[in-house]
């Protein structure tokens, strides 16, 4: 008689039309022939069979941590399904045609018996309805394509749900339907809806949420074995929201470490520092991505023009040295200026390096005094940058130079990591560089050198200072 | 977009750029190898005309006594590659520090400017300071 579609013969508030379901989904009888009209007294008197036992169920409140244990680790539904059946019931929701789907499924079900016998009554509320809307979404989608129902049923390794139990009058415990927060989420599409709670897609904050309601440990327990061992159970898309929070948590710290090391030079290891940091260095990469196409790309067109621009501007440069000496491009160089920008810093050091086109701009912070005009220009004597303007301050703790200077020869240095280890005093330098056209020196280069280089003289003047 | 895959995203983009610079700046270096002896002909040929198209720059050096160990220094001196750094090394060397540096050059010649002091505990004296720094610029 169930084999029938129509969803308006059944009424989910009729407790006794729950026998028609109950006879679709399982009942040994019901199964040899589910289209007798005979059965239907059958459910009957199963359903009353089976409400005074889930009355037995509720009197058993008290067992409900080791029933549900049961569950779990014997795979077998016996009472204890009723009471989680229970949970799931006294929620009402409008799933009409999706139990007429399942009851379609239903005519091609194998017998379906609980481990230990016991028939399955089945509650065929809405409440059930629920419960088989809200498995996991393989068995849904199993569902809505007229799958045969053991598939909704078989992943369940706890055997089959017995499904009736929402006959009970009175609402399940609140023990319950916490429990049945911590099903796995991919069970509780409609959860929302289902329990009253606000929805969210993190079946971790799910999760979360069961954990601070709990408040037995046992339930805690089971919330997470179940999990476990549906997801086991289960398709492995849904195993996502299996974990528990500990895993989340030490899967959040893996992922910030590698970000981290990822990072040159993080000062701060705190998260929020992590994250900031990068993103200044993604915007650092991406500017010189674009730089370094702008150099590639000069450098082809400009081979074999760049003799005739140096003998053209050389002139040029002594007298504007404090202006950016605009040169002109060559017909065959792009219009675009070569521009980069990166900071570096240390615990005590500060380095900023501009380049525009040939000229460079350096600032460095340091806290403390040492004679770092030394180092720097070192530094950039080695990079083949020639010092034109040097301003020093001494504010305090801090430094302040200017510097000005021009490359003599074309250097190539590459854009590699210096790796700072040194803590280093404070002082702020800063330095203008003018760098011929086509240098292909590299901020960060510079950068990375000069805090080196103050770092580790700075170490060696005070070996024994403590930072 | 959760916590987790926009770290994750991060993760994999910061990867790709470190990649995409690596491969670029090789791509540069094996052009600017090819091209690098053309570049030192042209820095001989820059090194030269500034010394022979200006006038020759007399070195100067006045030092002032300012107080305490301090003394206040201006030195001009004909700028050529590398001097400076000399310069620093040669005042360290004899435990002058200095504060408050001004450094500019033009037209060929460095002036530079600035406080002096000594780290050893020696007491400074200007004249005789005056003479060290127009011997240091002698043999930079």
């Amino acid at each position: 008689m169930y084999v029938e579609t129509d969803p308006d013969c059944f009424d989910p508030n009729d407790p006794y039309s729950i026998g028609e379901v109950a006879d679709c989904l399982g009942f040994p009888q019901a199964l040899q022939d589910p289209h007798e009209s005979s059965t239907f007294e059958q459910t009957m008197g199963l359903h009353e069979d089976v409400h005074s036992n889930m009355e037995n169920c509720y009197e058993n409140n008290e067992n409900d941590t080791h029933l549900m244990q049961g569950m779990i680790h014997d795979g077998a539904a016996t009472n204890h399904l009723d009471n989680q059946a229970l949970a799931l019931g006294n929620h009402q929701a409008p799933i009409d045609n999706n139990w007429s789907y399942a009851a379609q499924n239903f005519d091609n079900g194998p017998p379906i018996m609980l481990p230990d016998g016991q028939i399955p009554m089945i509650a065929p509320t809405l409440d059930l309805l629920d419960l088989f809307h809200n498995l996991p979404p393989r068995s849904s989608a199993a569902l809505l394509q007229n799958q045969p129902i053991p598939s909704l049923i078989e992943p369940i390794p706890m055997g089959v749900y017995d499904p009736l139990l929402h006959l009970a009058p009175h609402p399940p415990p609140p023990l319950m339907r916490d429990l049945f927060h911590s099903l796995p989420h991919g069970c509780y599409r409609g959860t929302s809806s289902l329990f009253g709670d606000g929805g969210d897609d993190d079946g971790g904050l799910l999760y979360h949420q069961n954990h601070h309601q709990e408040t037995e440990n046992g339930m805690l327990k089971f919330s997470q074995d179940i999990n476990v061992c549906l997801g086991n159970g289960r398709e492995r898309k849904a195993t996502k929201h299996f974990t528990t929070d500990k895993e989340k948590r030490s899967q959040m710290n893996d992922k910030f470490a590698i970000l981290m090391s990822l990072i040159p030079n993080p000062i701060k290891t705190d998260r929020a520092s992590v994250v900031g940091e990068a993103i200044e260095y993604i915007k650092e990469l991406l500017r010189t991505v674009d730089e370094l196409k702008l150099l590639v790309e000069k450098k082809r067109c400009g081979m074999g023009s760049r003799r005739k621009r140096h003998r053209m501007e050389d002139g040029d440069m002594e007298s504007c040295i404090t202006d950016k000496p605009i040169s002109e491009p060559d017909q065959s160089y792009s219009s675009a200026l070569r521009s980069s920008w990166l900071q570096r810093k240390s615990k005590v050091t500060e380095v900023d390096v501009r380049i525009i086109d040939d000229e460079v701009t350096i600032k460095l912070v340091q806290r403390k005094k040492i004679n770092c005009l030394l180092y720097v220009s070192r530094v950039l004597d080695e990079l083949h940058l020639d010092l034109q303007h040097v301003a020093g301050g001494h504010i305090g703790e801090h430094y302040s130079f200017l510097f000005n200077s021009k490359v003599l020869s074309p250097f190539l240095l590459l854009v590699t990591d210096f790796v700072w280890t040194r803590k280093l005093p404070m002082k702020w330098i800063l330095l203008f560089l003018q760098i011929y056209e086509g240098s292909p020196v590299f901020a960060s280069a510079i950068a990375s050198k000069l805090i080196e280089a103050v770092d580790g003289q700075y170490a060696m003047s005070c070996p024994t200072g403590s930072y | 977009m959760n916590k987790a895959t926009i770290i994750e995203d991060a993760i994999t983009y910061i990867t790709e750029l470190q990649k995409n610079v690596k491969v670029l700046s090789n791509q540069l270096m094996e052009m600017e190898v090819s091209s690098i002896e053309d570049a030192k002909a042209l820095s001989k040929e820059t090194d030269a005309p500034e010394e022979t198209e200006e006038n020759r720059i007399e070195p100067d050096v006045k030092v002032i006594y300012v107080n305490g160990n301090k003394l206040w220094m201006k030195m001009i001196f004909e700028n050529r590659r590398g001097r400076l750094t000399k310069l620093m090394e040669a005042l360290s060397a004899h435990g002058f520090e200095l504060n408050d540096v001004s450094v500019t050059t033009s037209m060929g010649a460095t002036l530079i400017s600035s406080c002096v002091e000594g780290t050893l505990g020696e007491v400074l004296e200007a004249s005789s300071m005056s003479e060290l720094l127009q011997e240091i610029i002698k043999h930079i």
